[in-house]
């Protein structure tokens, strides 16, 4: 039924996060794969010669494509708007092949003269050596590009928003201008991206853009990618190096023979395939997760960068602010027209006092991070008469509208009162780096920062992935001190590694904790925590209410290890203190029940459990520590599960345990942590190490014998996934809102047992322990029984039937069919599902693409569907 | 009076996915011999892909290991789709003959448009799809299009077929 394509025009907001990406059909993987192949296995001859022949699209080798970075370059190639798209190795690569594709020595290209340093390099350079002229115009003056058309032009090119200055492109009159003369236009459209401008819609021909930019989002890769619009007429005479039989194919012409799509099968099949600069397949992968997140984060980079130009428009030491969407700009009605979100988030200013002002200016700045490239989540700076122009003389920087005191910004992601504290510090007197200034950062600055500092060996911004088993010493003496645990040293990847150690102190700084251990998936963190404090005899009072995995650890597991589980219902607060034995070590519960909803009274059990000098664990999943920190409740350990909102986009398995620091483990109930160790020579792990024991003993000792270790690339992952985790909260609960909502009022639906809803009993909890919004993961009752949950999931085409929670991508599961398929409808009742209940995990997609699905799956209920 | 003629309405997505997941023969109007043509191009793959093609050219005899028909009314078979490479001009006539064998759908590829074709066609009971290449639909619909980074406007969860 769903095998018909409806053809729905679906929002940015959903086409960010899934077009290019399709359920893998063979092993059902939801994430794209990473293709780290370098070729690919023919079915046989005929299809090989079919391939070769381009008469079928098939992979040969990577160098040519690749279905990770196929995956990459339809997801840019809808979201600009163009027919299609070809990835490459960097910007520069992209911008190199798009020109070589279509012209020809003794062609002659029209530029504009604002532009990326290394774009004009490579026109002068290499346009030169392979004997194309360029002629530079100003990209304001219309007359001047018009004037500029000789009979061998063959290109229009120019940026959306030039580098550094700002100024913003009059597209739609220069494309007019350009089609006129039946030339091209091409666009970079770097400093725009295709959520703030899609320059095809304005009539550009060609788009060319750095993914290692706002694309990728998160510094981490560098890639580039060339759009085209399919709408050129590269017949029209000007253009037989496109139209004319390729001697490289038999004679084949790829404009008559490939209409729309020949200038992007020429750039492939014979420009990348000469050249051969490749888009890697693991940046392609990461270019896809930043994507997922564009629009969210270009909303943010936008809101902060024009309050960052305000605040230094205001200034007294700022003599000058080039930012488009200011008032006073010349190109603000411009910026109006093409940029109308936000005028993009790179711009410079000058500081008064010249070239020693700027370089003082950069040396005092502790949070914005000094170094070239721009678009990344981290705010960057960068001082161009003292860096990368500072083999121009005054003149020469002066045409390129670069004083001496003139400062390049990237705005990031962070928290806006932070930044502008930072530029306070520029400004001011005091230049000590040395002294941290224990300055309290928000939680928007903490995600991105926490954990990460640059690399001092390399100077690499990014947290490496340190994909290494071990770490060579210095000295027999300082691995002795490692082993006992006398000096913070890396000895062996399974118990610490630099990648790993990054994402655990984000989250234990996220969370609250005093520090955290990762592991291999949540179900690792959460025995590793559990085995460290419980001995045989022991007794643990569990919520009923839990994730499905969760009670088979504890039946199985805990069993095994003769530990004891008594299970209360977690609304009942007399349930809890009753449940209290003398060998009673632990209280569990999660900050939001899964499935049905319910919301932990995490302070009233805590009190409990600290009245019985006991520890409360919470499995904060659920919530992620935006929504909630359980630690700020009164909770002494948090586990989660980091595959969830952490990671945030379904990539990767992995788990952490944090701790408060604060519970007293030498009460007289925890021997186990409180008494000598055997393993270490006697080491009491509490009376040695204090607040920090209890971590580590669970690294050094649980997470040593269990080996349940972290893997470093997933690790970086999850750092990526973080640095977006409150602008993913944000969207995810507002979509969860609005979806329980028109559930709530759906005909077919029993109830939603969705917290955030007022007749929820459930609803004043939320307000108080979620009361940015209450979770994204929640259940709701079909009417119409099995028969009715099943058939409302085949009726459904864009929320992805899987398991798992906490995606980018809406998810949704029939739980009595398959994950609670072996109870019985007593047992079934019992864990709060019935047969027509429905789980989903909102995800951050267009909110009405969202709820057309859900009326897709009604539809295929009631049997009014057909096609 | 004049009208203005609405392509779209023969670019229907639903249509184009119930011909090319039901379709079995598909009469090829114009196929040309010469391997790299556009024509030559559609007719491989649709052959690769499981359709049985029957070229409908006066001045071919047998164009990928199929017998070529001087015209559609001498193709001695039932035709689910008939696929056309010609001049615009040239769709009327196409169109007549297409109902008068009783083919199922008329497909005119890339700028083959002609309106007085179209309605023809639609009074005789076909299915018509104009200006849309039926190789391109296929692989955005059942294909590898996305293998090669082309824009195929589909968003969906689906977990489909080997492609």
């Amino acid at each position: 039924m769903n095998k018909i394509d409806k053809g729905r025009d679906f929002g940015f907001d959903t086409r960010q996060v899934h077009a290019g990406a399709r359920p893998d059909p063979n092993t059902g993987a939801r994430a794209v794969p990473i293709f780290q192949t370098t070729s690919f296995v023919f079915e046989d001859s005929e299809s090989a010669a079919a391939y070769f022949d381009l008469k079928e699209y098939g992979n040969t080798y990577s160098r040519i494509m690749n279905p990770t970075v196929a995956a990459f370059e339809e997801r840019i190639a809808n979201l600009e708007g163009g027919c299609g798209a070809v990835g490459f190795a960097s910007g520069i690569a992209a911008q190199a092949a798009a020109l070589f594709t279509m012209l020809e020595p003794g062609d002659h290209v029209v530029s504009s003269t604002v532009l990326y340093g290394g774009t004009i390099n490579q026109f002068r350079e290499h346009l030169h050596k392979m004997s194309v002229e360029v002629t530079w115009v100003n990209p304001d003056d219309l007359d001047a590009w018009r004037q500029a058309v000789q009979d061998n032009t063959k290109l229009f090119y120019g940026e959306t928003i030039g580098n550094p200055t700002g100024n913003v492109l009059d597209i739609e009159a220069i494309a007019a201008i350009a089609h006129e003369n039946d030339i091209p236009l091409m666009i970079d459209n770097t400093f725009a991206s295709p959520y703030l401008c899609r320059p095809i819609d304005w009539g550009a021909d060609i788009v060319v853009e750095s993914a290692t930019k706002f694309i990728g989002g998160h510094g981490t890769s560098i890639g580039g990618v060339v759009v085209e619009s399919g709408k050129f007429d590269w017949s029209n005479g000007r253009f037989p190096v496109i139209a004319d039989p390729s001697p490289a194919y038999h004679g084949l012409a790829f404009h008559d023979t490939f209409g729309m799509y020949g200038y992007l099968m020429k750039l492939r099949s014979e420009t990348l395939r000469d050249l051969g600069a490749a888009m890697s397949p693991l940046n392609a992968f990461l270019f896809l997760q930043g994507l997922e997140t564009l629009s969210l984060r270009m909303d943010r980079h936008v809101r902060n960068a024009g309050a960052v130009a305000e605040y230094l428009e205001k200034h007294e030491m700022v003599n000058k602010v080039m930012y488009p969407g200011l008032e006073g700009s010349k190109y603000y009605a411009l910026a109006n027209k093409y940029i109308p979100k936000g005028a993009g988030a790179v711009f410079a200013f000058d500081v008064q006092g010249g070239r020693q002002a700027g370089q003082d200016f950069i040396s005092g700045l502790t949070l914005w991070s000094h170094q070239i490239s721009v678009g990344d989540t981290k705010s960057l700076v960068i001082h161009p008469a003292s860096t990368t122009h500072r083999q121009l003389n005054d003149e020469e920087l002066e045409a390129a509208g670069i004083g001496q005191g003139t400062i390049r910004l990237s705005v990031g992601i962070e928290q806006i009162d932070d930044l502008i504290w930072d530029l306070e510090q520029g400004f001011s007197e005091v230049k000590s780096k040395d002294i941290d200034k224990g300055h309290d950062f928000g939680f928007d600055t903490r995600q991105v920062h926490a954990g990460a500092r640059p690399d001092p060996n390399t100077g690499a911004s990014i947290v490496p992935i340190f994909q290494t088993a071990s770490f060579v010493f210095e000295d027999s003496e300082s691995a002795a001190a490692y082993f006992d645990l006398k000096e913070y040293g890396n000895t062996y990847s399974r118990i610490m590694n630099p990648t790993v150690a990054a994402f655990e102190e984000r989250i234990a700084n996220l969370e609250g904790g005093c520090g955290a251990v990762g592991f291999a998936s949540g179900i690792a963190a959460q025995a590793a925590a559990l085995f460290t404090m419980l001995e045989p005899g022991d007794h643990v009072v569990s919520s009923t209410v839990l994730y499905g995995g969760t009670i088979n650890q504890f039946r199985e597991h805990l069993h095994k290890m003769s530990v004891e589980v008594t299970w209360v219902n977690p609304d009942d607060l007399d349930a809890w203190r009753q449940a209290v034995q003398d060998n009673t070590k632990l209280f569990y519960g999660e900050t939001i029940g899964n499935p049905t909803g319910n919301v932990l009274d995490i302070e009233a059990i805590a009190a409990i459990a600290h009245e019985n000098d006991i520890p409360l664990m919470i499995d904060n999943t659920f919530a992620s520590p935006y929504l909630c920190r359980p630690i700020d409740w009164g909770a002494d350990i948090v586990v989660e599960s980091a595959t969830k909102f952490i990671g945030g986009h379904g990539t990767s398995i992995g788990g952490v345990v944090v701790e408060s620091g604060k519970f007293d483990w030498s009460n007289g109930r925890f021997p186990v942590i409180a008494d000598p160790s055997p393993a270490y020579h006697g080491l009491a792990f509490h009376d040695t190490f204090g607040m920090y024991g209890y971590l580590m003993k669970l690294r050094s000792e649980t997470l040593r014998d269990l080996g349940a270790a972290m893997s470093p690339l997933n690790a970086f992952l999850f750092l990526q996934g973080l640095e977006t985790l409150s602008l993913r909260m944000d969207r995810h609960v507002r979509n969860a809102g609005a979806v329980a909502e028109y559930l709530e009022k759906h005909e077919m639906v029993n109830k939603v047992m969705y917290p955030g809803l007022e007749g929820s009993k459930y609803y004043a909890l939320a307000n108080k322990y979620i009361p940015k919004g209450a979770g994204a993961v929640f259940a709701f009752d079909v009417q119409g029984g099995r028969q009715a949950g099943q058939d409302f999931i085949s009726g459904l085409t864009l929320w992805s039937h899987q398991i798992s929670v906490g995606d980018t991508k809406s998810l949704v599961i029939h739980p009595a069919s398959t994950t609670h398929r072996q109870l019985n409808d007593e047992e079934l009742e019992a864990a709060g599902i019935g047969q027509g209940t429905i789980r989903l995990s909102v995800g951050i997609e267009q909110i009405d693409d969202l709820i057309w699905d859900l009326e897709q799956g009604f539809s295929m209920i009631t049997g009014k569907h057909n096609d | 009076m004049a009208t203005t003629f609405d392509i779209t309405r023969y670019q229907d997505k639903a249509t184009i996915q119930r011909v090319i997941h039901s379709a079995e023969i598909i009469a090829i109007v114009g196929l040309s011999s010469n391997v790299l043509r556009a024509s030559y191009f559609v007719g491989a793959y649709l052959q690769s892909h499981g359709y049985r093609i029957i070229p409908v050219n006066p001045r071919e005899s047998e164009i990928l290991g199929e017998k070529s028909y001087e015209s559609l009314s001498d193709v001695p078979v039932s035709v689910d789709v008939v696929n056309v490479f010609r001049n615009p001009v040239a769709v009327p006539g196409i169109a007549e003959e297409a109902v008068a064998i009783k083919a199922s759908n008329l497909w005119c590829q890339f700028t083959v448009v002609n309106e007085r074709g179209a309605h023809i066609a639609e009074a005789g009971g076909l299915s018509v799809i104009m200006d849309r290449c039926i190789k391109v639909e296929h692989a955005r619909y059942i294909g590898r299009m996305h293998w090669l980074g082309f824009n195929t406007n589909r968003i969906t969860s689906v977990r489909e077929g080997l492609q």
